[in-house]
């Protein structure tokens, strides 16, 4: 039994997203067939309401979705339209979860509900929690990429309005440029956002205050969330390839190429070519994770670039500073400067 | 392309189809096939290309309207055209004997019957286009594009308005006057639309911007934001006259009763406000994040008040 699924795997439900752009396309006057072209994908397996599909087959949709609706605000309304109904019981459990830490709890425990294609990562700091969202099946395009970040900040800032009954005061970090359609993020996620381009593959990053994260809702329910989570049959956990490879990179620091095929079960060249498959190689992933770490460093602790350099185990200072100009174009400090401005 | 209105002109092709065919025939009977030795395939490449051409103008014509008188008138003084070029055309493959040459002669008469028919459609079309217009005021300032239209609600995009506000800053600054922006939100939106369904969630956006569209003058302009934001530019108008105005926009927003099906059941939207006047010396970029802030802190009062209470 495999624990990790790949690009062309059907494992991810479709009522989550997939339905819903097929019904805002057909809403916006667009047969379905045209957002289906291309993804062996048929309207009548989709209404059905079970079919399970793949994370290709959900990219390519959204890339459909994007040509023939051609406006900024789906992404946004898909979001919205996530949290509670179309997520089914994870959902209402999430309803009467008792704070937001606790709903995001039940999230990482039933990820392939909720959110297959992204997975969350925290790193606490100085009263805050900064909740990092980085791809967990493949490396999508960057216009796909920005339609799942732009869903998933809609998806929780409707969850926590809905909650809380106010959108409370969280920071959203975007690593890409602002769009042109800024007006979209004002309106729908009412936050301070900011957005670092040089930093692309850093992940979309969420801070916010332990305070909030831990604030009692008015409305809880622990018996009824127990209720709801009991009737979600999970045979096994399974999670992206990218998410596997990623937490296990976490875990051992400087792992080779070898090391991690080898605990993957298959040859160097096979594993080499499932990552090319999924739009990334060993050497990207193995800098993302440091990229991560050595931004959250510099910029959110304020740690010098001795300090960084040292905690991830750069032979010295030129080394670090090369390193990271080729991951972001930018030294550190000129990195920090444009934080600042 | 959306080709709907095409289903609507059937009779209209088959018109087409039909002079085409009666012509080829009248010419193949009339005259016999030049020896392929004196093809001017010069001339025959430029007139069939005239010729094809205006099939093509033909279509879009169809493509594009309802049926009416002005797209009938449009559609004969084409197709007249479409003849003569189309005897033109045959000319170059086909000989006459002495007995036809009238036709000849006669190839060149429907051409200027039909620029004539066209001319006085092209009149009438901007006749029509005119009382187009005049519904098109309030949305719309000295410039069209299209791709910047709201398909909800039918008012132009932010897009349209960051252009119309760049616009306006440099004339404010050059002459030396005001103007203000009104920011509009619907409370409870979202509440709404789990409660009813998307689809009455944006035929309420609808026609509230008809209602804001009733209550502005003619010169303003008012733009979908986003979501449930609206916008509306006010030029040559201060800060106090658009509050009155906003005031009164929301108050006809409050008096709107929707009723989501035939059940009995109604829902009375509430709007916030939020005004200010500009004398050109920001960027809009600025002035319109400023703006949302505005209105964000505003809800986020009125929250905190109904939940104190």
């Amino acid at each position: 039994m495999t624990r990790y699924f790949e690009l062309d795997d059907k494992v991810i439900n479709s009522h989550t997203i997939a339905v819903p752009l097929v019904d805002l396309a057909r809403q916006r006057g667009i047969h379905p067939d045209k957002l289906l072209k291309g993804t062996r994908l048929f309207s009548e397996d989709l209404l059905r309401g079970r079919a399970r599909i793949s994370h290709n087959q959900l990219l390519k949709l959204i890339m459909n979705a994007q040509k023939h609706l051609a406006v900024s605000d789906t992404s946004f309304l898909i979001g919205r339209r996530m949290f509670p109904a179309n997520l089914g019981l994870v959902g209402n459990a999430l309803m009467s979860g008792s704070n937001i830490a606790d709903m995001l709890q039940v999230i990482n425990r039933f990820q392939m509900q909720v959110l297959p294609s992204m997975f969350v990562q925290y790193r606490i700091f100085d009263g805050y929690h900064y909740l990092y969202f980085n791809p967990a099946v493949s490396i999508a395009n960057d216009e796909q990429q920005i339609f799942l970040y732009e869903m998933i900040t809609s998806a929780i800032t409707c969850a926590l309005k809905w909650r809380l009954g106010y959108i409370p005061s969280i920071a959203w970090l975007f690593p890409y440029a602002e769009p042109k359609y800024i007006e979209q993020y004002q309106v729908n996620l009412s936050n301070h956002c900011q957005f670092l381009p040089q930093a692309k593959t850093f992940g979309l990053q969420l801070k916010i205050h332990d305070e909030l994260m831990h604030q009692p809702f008015a409305d809880s329910n622990p018996t009824l969330k127990r209720h709801y989570l009991k009737q979600i049959t999970q045979s096994y956990r399974t999670i992206g390839l990218l998410q596997h490879i990623l937490l296990y990179m976490n875990k051992h620091q400087d792992v080779t190429l070898e090391q991690l095929s080898l605990w993957l079960n298959v040859s160097t060249a096979t594993l080499k070519r499932k990552l090319s498959n999924h739009n990334t190689s060993f050497q990207k992933l193995y800098d993302l994770q440091r990229q991560q770490e050595a931004i959250f460093r510099l910029i959110t602790i304020g740690h010098t670039n001795e300090m960084v350099a040292h905690a991830l185990n750069f032979s010295d200072i030129t080394n670090f500073r090369r390193s990271f100009k080729r991951w972001t174009g930018m030294t550190p400090n000129a990195l920090k400067q444009q934080l600042k401005a | 392309m959306n080709f709907s209105f095409i289903a609507l002109h059937k009779p209209l092709f088959a018109v087409l189809l039909l002079i085409n065919l009666l012509i080829l025939l009248l010419c193949f009977s009339l005259g016999e096939l030049k020896p392929t030795t004196d093809f001017d395939y010069v001339d025959a490449s430029g007139e069939g290309g005239i010729t094809l051409m205006t099939v093509v103008w033909i279509f879009f014509i169809l493509a594009s309207r309802p049926a009416g008188r002005v797209t009938h008138l449009l559609f004969a003084g084409l197709t007249l055209t479409h003849i003569s070029m189309l005897l033109d055309f045959l000319d170059e493959f086909i000989s006459y004997p002495e007995t036809s040459t009238w036709i000849t002669t006669i190839e060149s008469l429907p051409a200027p019957i039909g620029m004539a028919v066209m001319t006085y459609a092209l009149y009438q079309w901007h006749q029509e286009q005119n009382t187009i217009n005049s519904q098109l005021r309030r949305t719309e300032r000295y410039y069209r594009e299209h791709s910047w239209s709201d398909f909800v609600t039918g008012l132009y995009s932010a897009e349209y308005m960051k252009a119309q506000l760049k616009r306006e800053l440099e004339l404010t600054r050059s002459n030396q006057t005001e103007f203000s922006l009104i920011m509009l939100d619907i409370r409870e939106f979202s509440l709404f639309n789990q409660k009813y369904g998307d689809q009455h969630g944006d035929n309420l956006l609808r026609e509230i911007a008809q209602l804001i569209l009733m209550n502005i003058r003619d010169g303003d302009l008012a733009c979908r934001y986003a979501a449930d934001r609206f916008i509306v530019l006010l030029p040559c108008t201060t800060e106090q006259r658009a509050t009155e105005i906003a005031n009164q926009i929301t108050q006809a927003i409050a008096h709107l009763a929707y009723k989501p099906d035939r059940s009995g059941k109604t829902f009375y939207p509430e709007a916030v406000n939020c005004v200010n006047q500009y004398r050109g010396w920001h960027q809009y970029q600025l002035i319109l994040s400023d703006l949302n802030e505005q209105l964000h802190d505003i809800k986020n009062h009125l929250n905190e008040q109904r939940l104190s209470a």
